[in-house]
């Protein structure tokens, strides 16, 4: 049933690392299949510090993915 | 029969609004607020506080204007280049409005002055421009209890969040638990930022302070909002308490003072780095290992004192096998040798004393030449 993409806004420096602030990638089920998902796509990911936030929340811990869910990928900034 | 003052003309605009009033005024006119760094985001942030009357502005900036903060720091000019921030500010703020307390403090943010500067304020912005400042003035803010009102930018977006206020009370680390290593996220100086960027964000900053000290609205307590100048995309996402972060702030001001946030955030410590005459004096003595952490093929090719070849890409799986008394790295300008360094340090190896070539090999002269 789910076997449509997911749409994620990357954010910051991590759309140089992507590519685009618009990711699609094809469905995972839970935020740590996604995060693994993206390290094997990108692997420079593994290098810098980010938040998953699936629908408005940080993934702090494993969270379910539905097919409609709002994915973000944010950096910390330090400028001033 | 009772006559009523009349609106002060400076405020009229703002107090003729409906929810803000005259005691809106009276609220900013007995509020104390500190903002940290007058660079891109306090400068905005600083203007229109003053321009809205609120009594008392702290402005704690250790650095002088620089030709390239121009295009963002709107406060300065070009005839107050090389004079220090806080003191332009402060003075071109009294002109703005004398109704306002300014007091300037030209100096460095530190853990062994920053909880006696922030308790002296109601709240605190963080327009500062570095890691090591955010994490130390985020873990101030939760041991003295105050608001936090965060701003950052970088390139061409920018975050905005209010933490410590409100019932349930949050904080920079419920997000990002630890500050990042060095040289991972860059800073301004290194990745650009688009000038009206951090113009939008102090001045939001400016917008959520007095929304927190009049009550009105739906301050982002909680939560933080991002934005993006290029696509006008905005998102937010909602804060919540972590076990994590509340294990990671110091437990007291003892603690506190004693942190050394400069270490945390990755930055290398000055201490690591030597210049030419001591590097000079110790190469090729005894005891002493000489590495060049560039990777194979760059040059110039030194032959003029003993070293081994140890690129920084091969190094981290290396570092245990390092043995001697002193390590002293070196590379092309200094950064890579100093990031080596670090790393060594952080192992906590058999080597007592490391170092790293402040400069490079560019820079290097022999001491013969020299």
């Amino acid at each position: 049933m789910n076997n449509t993409d997911i749409h994620i806004m990357v954010f910051g420096q991590l759309a140089e690392i992507t590519g685009t602030a618009n990711l699609r990638l094809p469905f995972v089920a839970d935020s740590d299949l996604l995060k693994a998902a993206l390290l094997a796509q990108f692997p420079a990911m593994g290098k810098v510090n980010f938040i998953i936030a699936v629908d408005k929340k940080p993934a702090t811990k494993n969270v379910t993915i539905s097919s409609e869910s709002v994915i973000a990928l944010l950096p910390p900034f330090s400028g001033g | 029969m009772p006559v009523s003052n009349p609106i002060p003309e400076r405020y009229h605009r703002q107090v003729i609004l409906k929810g803000f009033g005259e005691e809106g005024q009276n609220k900013l006119s007995t509020a104390r607020v500190l903002v940290i760094g007058a660079g891109g985001l306090g400068c905005p942030a600083l203007l229109y506080l003053a321009a809205a009357g609120v009594g008392h502005l702290g402005i704690i900036d250790h650095d002088e204007v620089a030709l390239s903060n121009l295009h963002r720091q709107v406060l300065y000019d070009t005839t107050d280049i090389g004079q220090p921030k806080a003191e332009r500010a402060a003075l071109k703020l009294a002109r703005l409005n004398n109704e306002v307390g300014i007091i300037p403090y030209v100096m460095r943010l530190q853990p062994a002055n920053c909880l006696e500067i922030l308790s002296g304020y109601d709240i605190i912005i963080d327009g500062s421009d570095n890691f090591s400042t955010r994490y130390m003035v985020n873990d101030a803010c939760v041991l003295l209890n105050k608001p936090l009102v965060y701003g950052a930018v970088s390139q061409y977006e920018g975050q905005v969040s209010i933490f410590n206020s409100g019932e349930i009370r949050t904080n920079y680390r419920d997000l990002f638990p630890h500050p990042p290593a060095a040289g991972e996220v860059m800073n301004c100086a290194e990745a650009g930022v688009l000038g009206v960027l951090p113009g939008i964000i102090g001045t939001m900053q400016a917008s959520e302070t007095i929304k927190l000290i009049t009550g009105i609205g739906e301050p982002l307590v909680n939560r933080l909002y991002t934005f993006n100048a290029l696509s006008n995309l905005s998102y937010e996402i909602l804060v919540s308490r972590t076990d994590l972060s509340a294990s990671l702030i110091p437990a007291d001001t003892y603690q506190f003072e004693q942190t050394n946030y400069d270490w945390l955030c990755g930055m290398p410590s000055g201490s690591l780095e030597i210049g030419l005459r001591q590097f000079n004096n110790m190469a090729g003595k005894a005891g002493i290992l000489v590495i060049d952490v560039r990777e194979n093929g760059e040059t110039p090719l030194v032959q003029e004192f003993p070293h081994i070849q140890l690129p920084l890409s091969l190094l981290r799986e290396n570092l245990a096998d390092l043995n001697a008394e002193t390590v002293v790295f070196f590379c092309q300008s200094g950064k890579r040798s100093l990031q080596a360094a670090q790393w060594l340090k952080d192992i906590q190896g058999p080597v007592k004393n490391i170092y790293s070539l402040q400069g490079g090999i560019l820079n290097w002269r022999s001491p013969i030449t020299e």
